[in-house]
């Protein structure tokens, strides 16, 4: 389904919300929406999902406009993942996906066996179907969301809208919702907090500020150094947090990173056999900002030592010498990330990989960037 | 992933989730509610026989079908005391629960009963001063003297959409209903305030306690048929309660036009509601803790909730007046306070 939004303007009497923007989504386009906290994302999505009633310009799905088509149509048309999962009721798991099916329902129609099927199917793709008969209330924040996604998908619409759907959710779950959504081949628009995640998985970017559209287009173009200043703010921060600068060393010389540190995401590198069973793709991510100190040659012939020693390593291919980033495939698992301050896995796609590494080739390196911001900020409240 | 450290602690799910076990659950309800009709007709000063009670009042509805062997005062007692009163707190009790369960969706508020909209102070600020014609306030309700007027119109103006086409928030609504309760129940402590002798001040209290006593058959047609259609309308409108009831936003992402819905749903249950109030003045309790519990038993899903509130709610009233006549007998207490007793054990039990 394609989707256009033009010169859309919503307010309150004493301010205006969103400024003349418009968007456009290609069909099968993953569309992210990103900006400070306050730019006005979630109201251009509650016009765009029918909830606020722009006060100028339109949104077109193909060929319909969204005011002129019924809650229940537009329904049909449009799934939305909320942040929101309030209410006091205590539906069970099965019950809210089974709200998905509304859309489609008449008055007087009962839930069919097709109907059932087609919730269990959302709640399996969610990995949510032994939950199913879980009073909603009791789950965690990010099983929530997942039963979220899957009201959004039992919809069975051409068009998602999601509000910051990885707010709760660990860095698997992100990883995976992302994926499970950019799988699903349908438009999408996505309000993310996450700059990693945007630049991971959207196609185009708009960045919103104060309700205008200040940047619009491919990640690697929007996500400049100068424009996250620019529009949220902060300088980029590059520091190597000491704990994982220690672990860089403690690789390089052949030292178990992991060994002596339980932070989640530093991966246990030097066991093999939790390499042999989540490994896939192996990425040392070398250059200005990621490996300053050039350690990349020799943390990439250990890993080919290990990945060797295992007997699944396979194809090496080094992308290129010295500031550049290198790279290894072997199969069977999510995307490891090493870099020299500790060790991240990604469950990625090659095309994914790909692009991360285009981006990196091209010494174009916001990527790199912001996931040392984060890097810095998760090593404040974990490391020691 | 390993899913099983999580289902460790999963709690047991209501009964009746099954589309058998809630077939089996409603007859079951429905068995119980014929039961409780013929036990509640049969427990009074006078005892009756419940094969009595039965051919009278079959005798009653096809006369001439079965010869009366049986007195005429017992044929009165039980055709045009006991019946009208144990029916009339079925119809109560039923649209109470079911009023308040539609209510706690509409608010997404599980301790909101149906008199949040204020309807209830109206009524008795109405009916004090002695009035003998129930029905006829009905009616005030509705249309006649502005009682009503004046307060849908202070609804309207809860449900209106608010600026720059903000959807409408349940919280004015509310609001509005708490403001109104507030102006009636000053207009009954003035009545009271203002009686001119002990009868009149009875009259209004135990209008505002609640009670089935004046109980007439021609009292029963009216909240027969709004309970009838109020509850089939509001099952039939589960699926937009549902969503309501998990949030404005979900509910308007899902197909329901939210505004409208609300609004349309409470005219309906104010209807209800006045209806319910003007044949048995305040009851407290029902329509508040019975939804509550019942969400315990059969899940918070409306298409199951709104017909078991419906019979579990009649059956509960019907033993609750059975208790209100024989606790105190010959005396009669109103039936509010014991359903405010009862409600006060379970809510701190």
């Amino acid at each position: 389904m394609k989707v256009e939004v033009a010169n859309l303007s919503w307010g309150v009497a004493e301010a205006q919300i969103v400024r003349e923007v418009s968007l456009d989504c290609p069909p099968g386009s993953f569309v992210g929406l990103i900006g400070p906290n306050g730019s006005g994302k979630s109201s251009l999505l509650r016009c765009v999902y029918r909830v606020l009633q722009p006060d100028a310009g339109t949104i077109h799905l193909d060929n319909d406009e969204v005011w002129g088509l019924s809650a229940r149509q537009a329904a049909q048309r449009i799934g939305v993942v909320l942040q929101e999962h309030s209410g006091e009721f205590d539906f069970s798991v099965r019950e809210m996906v089974f709200m998905g099916r509304a859309p489609h329902k008449a008055l007087f129609e009962r839930d069919t066996a097709v109907d059932l099927q087609i919730v269990e199917a959302a709640l399996r793709t969610v990995n949510m179907l032994d939950f199913a008969d879980r009073s909603f209330l009791t789950l965690s924040g990010g099983e929530k969301q997942r039963v979220l996604v899957a009201r959004a998908l039992a919809q069975q619409t051409r068009f998602l809208v999601l509000d910051e759907p990885t707010n709760h959710l660990d860095i698997r779950y992100q990883l995976e919702v992302l994926d499970l959504v950019r799988g699903l081949g349908v438009t999408t628009i996505a309000a993310l907090h996450d700059l990693n995640l945007a630049a991971l998985y959207a196609d185009r970017l708009y960045v919103l500020k104060e309700g205008a559209l200040v940047a619009s287009g491919p990640p690697e173009e929007v996500l400049t150094p100068a424009l996250i200043e620019r529009v949220y703010g902060v300088a980029r921060r590059g520091r190597t947090p000491p704990a994982h600068r220690a672990a860089a060393y403690r690789l390089s010389a052949g030292v178990a990173p992991g060994a002596s540190s339980n932070s989640v995401r530093s991966m246990p590198m030097a066991e093999p056999p939790l390499m042999n069973r989540y490994a896939r793709h192996i990425f040392i991510c070398t250059g200005r900002y990621c490996d300053p100190e050039g350690r990349a040659p020799m943390l990439y012939a250990r890993l080919a030592q290990w990945l060797g020693d295992l007997g699944r390593y396979e194809n090496p291919c080094r992308v290129k010498r010295g500031t550049s980033p290198c790279l290894g495939v072997c199969h069977g698992g999510p995307l490891v990330v090493v870099y020299p301050e500790g060790i991240w896995y990604h469950h990625v796609d090659e095309a994914l990989l790909k692009r991360i590494v285009d981006v990196h080739l091209g010494e174009q390196q916001p990527i790199a960037a912001h996931i040392f911001h984060r890097l810095d900020e998760e090593s404040e409240g974990t490391s020691t | 992933m390993s899913q099983a450290a999580h289902t460790s602690a999963v709690p047991a799910r209501p009964l009746a989730v099954t589309r058998l076990g809630f077939g089996a659950l409603l007859a079951g309800l429905a068995l119980v509610l014929l039961l409780s009709i013929t036990l509640a007709v049969m427990i009074g000063p006078v005892p009756l026989a419940p094969g009595l009670v039965w051919r009278v009042a079959l005798h009653q509805v096809v006369p001439g079908l079965i010869t009366p062997d049986w007195a005429t005062f017992q044929q009165n007692i039980i055709w045009e005391i006991r019946f009208p009163r144990v029916l009339l707190g079925g119809l109560v009790g039923g649209g109470l629960a079911v009023v308040g369960a539609t209510m706690q969706a509409l608010v997404r508020n599980p301790l909101a009963d149906p008199y949040l909209l204020g309807v209830s102070s109206g009524r008795v600020a109405r009916g004090g001063g002695g009035d003998p014609a129930r029905l006829q306030c009905v009616w005030h309700l509705l249309a006649r003297d502005g009682g009503f007027s004046r307060r849908t119109a202070r609804l309207r103006r809860g449900l209106r959409p608010g600026p720059a086409g903000r959807p409408a928030h349940h919280r004015a609504t509310h609001l509005s209903g708490v403001a109104v309760s507030y102006v009636f129940s000053a207009l009954t402590n003035f009545l009271i305030y203002n009686a001119d002798d002990g009868e009149e001040v009875k009259s209004v209290i135990f209008w505002m306690l609640g009670s089935l006593g004046g109980a007439r058959w021609d009292y029963l047609g009216l909240p027969a048929l709004a309970l009838l259609f109020g509850t089939l309308y509001l099952t039939v409108q589960a699926r937009s309660l549902n969503a309501l009831s998990v949030g404005e936003e979900t509910a308007a992402t899902l197909g329901v036009d939210t505004s409208q819905f609300r609004r349309q749903t409470f005219a309906l249950t104010a209807l209800l509601t006045g209806v319910l109030v003007a044949v048995s003045g305040g009851i407290g309790f029902v329509g508040l803790m019975l939804p509550h519990i019942l969400r315990l038993l059969v899940g918070a899903d409306h298409r199951r909730l709104l017909p078991v509130a419906a019979l579990a709610g009649a059956i509960f009233l019907i033993w609750v007046d059975v208790l209100a006549r024989v606790v105190v007998a010959p005396q009669e207490l109103p039936i509010g306070i014991i359903t405010a007793l009862l409600g006060a054990r379970f809510s701190s039990g």
